[in-house]
């Protein structure tokens, strides 16, 4: 077991390689011209979130509705395979929970909470505005359409998100309860109830992560340790001098832990599932304001904690001796790991209405850009009347123009370097590019 | 993610659940936080809707009412914030509950706490209807057991105390659709070794049937005349208990509770009666406590109780051969079987009042 001089040590050594903010280079990437839903519980990333399954390798994503094109604005589901390959059926399956009466239930109302995958099954949990207070949560497994759900009732406050952790055994499901509570279920994979553990008084756990046979919840400072096949108690032990953590992750071993200081600083621990500190590393990041905050810590397949932003994403050393900040797009909203690969999905820009998922690889020397960022496409003009034209470096074998829900409107001959707009009426499309690096869509507006 | 007050951590409250699964497909499961083991959940057959019937005994949504939690046929929770409700008045209970087509057929009971003799009676809805039931007699004790929706009519059935204190009367109430009484009919047990109530009715072609074991007490489906009396399990000493039943295409099979033993068997005209003892028994360790049964598929049946501090599920075939027993978190407190789907409710675990919904098809 290393121990913190140890590890300190190690740390102050390492050579400081990551340096400066870089922009992220895509391996491949995707676009869809919508999902920048509203607030929703002041979570605006709420509906977009990206998971792995580390049994088949698909990569899902989920992408708000924002053109309603079901009524209730739910939320798309997409598969790709890990080349990028869109293995997503026609059409994509929507994911959402009802509202008792939907003419009373403003669109944004409704979304994804979590989202999980593995060995082929997609848990996804979510919340649901009531139409007094409160959320209404529920927990999904789709399996090639609706497998099962746990209804979780109304959380008083409508501050909850249901949070999903999946290993081998099934789900762990961790969410404020109807009576100021707050739950822990355990889940086989055909969503048969193991075990379930209740936290009476109204502290908010914040965050768990599964480590060895081990739950490891937080709140107010305070880790609670829970047998993961039992639910049983494990004890308890303190972290970060009682600040409320952000977010927690493991390696598979080890826990990590973050919180934002208040000072513009997120503050990064390593520990033992015993508690005990290895290292801890405090990283500047600027104005303490939303875009700043850490929403989440994630440790990739090198045992590199990544503290999450809205604006960036920090990767520090795996003994916390150096970071270097990644940027991509205007927004970040959710990050997760195949064994080489990131995948990180967000919002392109802030002035546009574009949701992307990029692949990039896990090894740093080729993730880290040696030249400027380029866009992957230019389109010009946008909003355009009659023409667009097309300006990208690699090489385009087929462009499509789909309406926005997917139907082919036209194909576009060679050189694929401008869209005849004049047969379209004024409106949002879809331009879809098949390309080295895969399929990509990107918004087409017309306007005249 | 957001953040509360901090306020002081009152305690822990956990529960392994160690089950042996039910043999079904799970489809839908919903948790509450209150109910405290009185759920009752039925399936609409017309809307593949359900409606979950919870006694709300934290006060949180309609205080100690009866919520009415919808869902739809995937398990969708579709209930307003503040749920409609059952209430009839204070120191009222739920008994049973039938949607059919969207119109809620509700058997209540109800205790008059501010009579000078604290009156029970029992309240049958019909859709907006409600008949009142009590003793030919008022001021006495009226309990509601059970309620059968037909295509034509309800049966309602239980106990009312006729002229002095412990001299209870099985009852039973045949109505139309509306709740107009079409019959109401009084049995007295004086001279067999059954008590005095109906915990159980069932119609077989045109026969009425009633549980007062170890008696099935038969009345016409017509007129409510009474035509005999049957002894299903044969069984000495005789088998006395609220004994549930339900009727298959020419069988009624029925479960009762006797010590610790969970008898079982079937009764027709013309087999006669078979289970009971020989084989057609579960033993517990401790009191079975609640009892349910629902007619499946292909003849078989299934019955749910709680014992040992568990839910117990037994599926039963047609000639009350034991199939599986499952067990299934902290109670079975009801059961319902509609278009191929089983419903089971009870208590997800014994240390607090988080009350279980699923549902689920039976595996072949």
């Amino acid at each position: 077991m290393r121990t913190a001089i140890t590890s300190a040590l190690v740390a102050s050594l390492l050579p400081s390689f990551l340096q400066g903010q870089t922009p992220l280079v895509p391996v491949w990437s995707h676009t869809w011209p919508y999902g920048q839903e509203g607030s929703f519980n002041s979570m605006p990333w709420r509906d977009n979130h990206v998971a792995v399954d580390p049994i088949t390798g698909l990569v899902h994503v989920t992408v708000d509705d924002e053109f309603e094109v079901a009524s209730t604005r739910w939320d798309y589901l997409f598969t790709f395979a890990p080349d990028g390959i869109d293995l997503t059926p026609a059409p994509p399956p929507l994911l959402g929970s009802p509202a008792p009466n939907p003419m009373a239930f403003p669109a944004n109302q409704e979304g994804t909470a979590s989202l999980m995958a593995r060995d082929g099954k997609v848990f996804h949990a979510r919340e649901r505005r009531n139409d007094t207070y409160g959320n209404v949560g529920s927990v999904h497994c789709h399996e090639n359409g609706p497998r099962w759900q746990l209804s979780l009732g109304r959380d008083l406050f409508g501050s909850s998100d249901a949070r999903l952790l999946v290993d081998e055994h099934g789900t762990i499901i961790f969410r404020r309860t109807q009576d100021l509570n707050f739950g822990f279920f355990a889940l086989d994979p055909n969503g048969w109830i193991q075990w379930s553990r209740n936290f009476t008084g109204m502290l908010e756990f914040d965050c768990a992560v599964i480590v060895s046979n081990e739950v490891q919840a937080v709140r107010e400072g305070t880790v609670h340790r829970l047998d993961r096949t039992t639910g049983e108690p494990l004890g308890t032990y303190p972290v970060l001098a009682n600040q409320p953590i952000t977010e927690i992750s493991s390696n598979g071993t080890d826990l990590f832990f973050c919180y934002a200081g208040g000072n513009g600083s997120i503050t990064v621990e390593e520990r033992t599932i015993s508690g005990d500190l290895v290292w801890t590393r405090t990283v500047s990041t600027g104005p303490p304001d939303d875009g700043n905050l850490p929403f989440d810590l994630e440790v990739d397949p090198a045992g590199r904690p990544w503290v999450i932003t809205q604006l960036g994403i920090y990767v520090l050393g795996s003994d916390g001796g150096a970071e270097e900040r990644f940027v991509y797009g205007a927004r970040i909203n959710d990050v997760a790991f195949s064994e080489d690969r990131a995948y990180i999905t967000g919002m392109l820009d802030n002035a546009g209405n574009t949701t992307y998922l990029i692949a990039v690889d896990m090894d740093l020397t080729t993730m880290v850009a040696e030249q400027a960022y380029e866009p992957a496409l230019v389109l010009y003009p946008q909003p355009a009347s009659t023409t667009v034209y097309l300006q990208r470096a690699g090489r385009v074998h087929s462009a499509r123009v789909l309406s926005i829900s997917g139907q082919v409107i036209s194909t576009l001959g060679a050189p694929f370097d401008r869209v005849n707009l004049e047969h379209l009426p004024v409106g949002t499309y879809v331009l879809e590019l098949t390309t080295d690096q895969g399929r990509s869509t990107h918004p087409l507006v017309v306007a005249r | 993610m957001s953040r509360l007050s901090i306020l002081v951590l009152v305690g822990l409250i956990s529960h392994a659940l160690k089950a042996q699964t039910p043999p079904i497909d799970l489809e839908w499961t919903a948790l509450r936080w209150f109910g405290n083991g009185t759920g009752v959940i039925t399936h609409d057959p017309v809307t593949n809707e359900h409606l979950w019937a919870l006694q709300d005994d934290i006060n949180t949504l309609n205080a100690n009412d009866e919520v009415k939690l919808p869902f739809l046929p995937d398990g969708s929770d579709v209930a307003p914030a503040y749920p409609d409700r059952f209430n009839v008045g204070s120191l009222d209970h739920l008994v049973d509950l039938t949607v059919i087509d969207s119109v809620p057929y509700a058997l209540m009971a109800h205790q008059n706490i501010g009579g000078v003799v604290q009156d029970q009676y029992w309240h049958l809805f019909a859709g907006a209807a409600e008949l009142i039931i009590q003793s030919p007699e008022e001021d006495l004790l009226d309990v509601g057991l059970d309620m059968q929706v037909e295509a034509d009519a309800i049966y309602v059935c239980g106990s009312s105390m006729v002229g002095t204190a412990n001299n209870d009367r099985g009852r039973s109430i045949k109505t139309d659709l509306q709740g107009n009484v079409l019959w109401d009919v009084l049995w007295d047990p004086v001279g067999t070794d059954a008590l005095g109530r109906f915990s159980s009715v069932v119609v077989l072609g045109d026969t009425v049937v009633m549980a007062a074991f170890p008696l099935l007490v038969l009345f016409d489906r017509n007129t409510g005349t009474f035509i005999d009396t049957e002894d299903p399990a044969a069984l000495t000493p005789p088998l006395q208990g609220d004994a549930r039943l339900v009727a298959g295409s020419d069988r009624i099979h029925w479960a009762c509770i006797q010590g610790n033993t969970l008898h079982f068997g079937y009764w027709s005209f013309t087999e006669g009666g078979t289970g009971g003892g020989g084989g057609f028994f579960q033993t517990y360790a401790t009191p079975p406590a609640g009892l349910d049964v629902v007619l499946g598929e292909n003849g078989e049946w299934w019955i749910g109780t709680t014992a040992e501090g568990q839910g117990r599920l037994l599926r039963v075939g047609t000639d009350a051969d034991l199939l599986s027993t499952s067990t299934l978190y902290a109670s079975i407190t009801d059961l319902d079987f509609v278009n191929g789907k089983l419903s089971i409710t009870g208590k997800l675990d014994a240390t607090n009042p988080t009350s279980y919904v699923l549902v689920g098809t039976p595996q072949p």
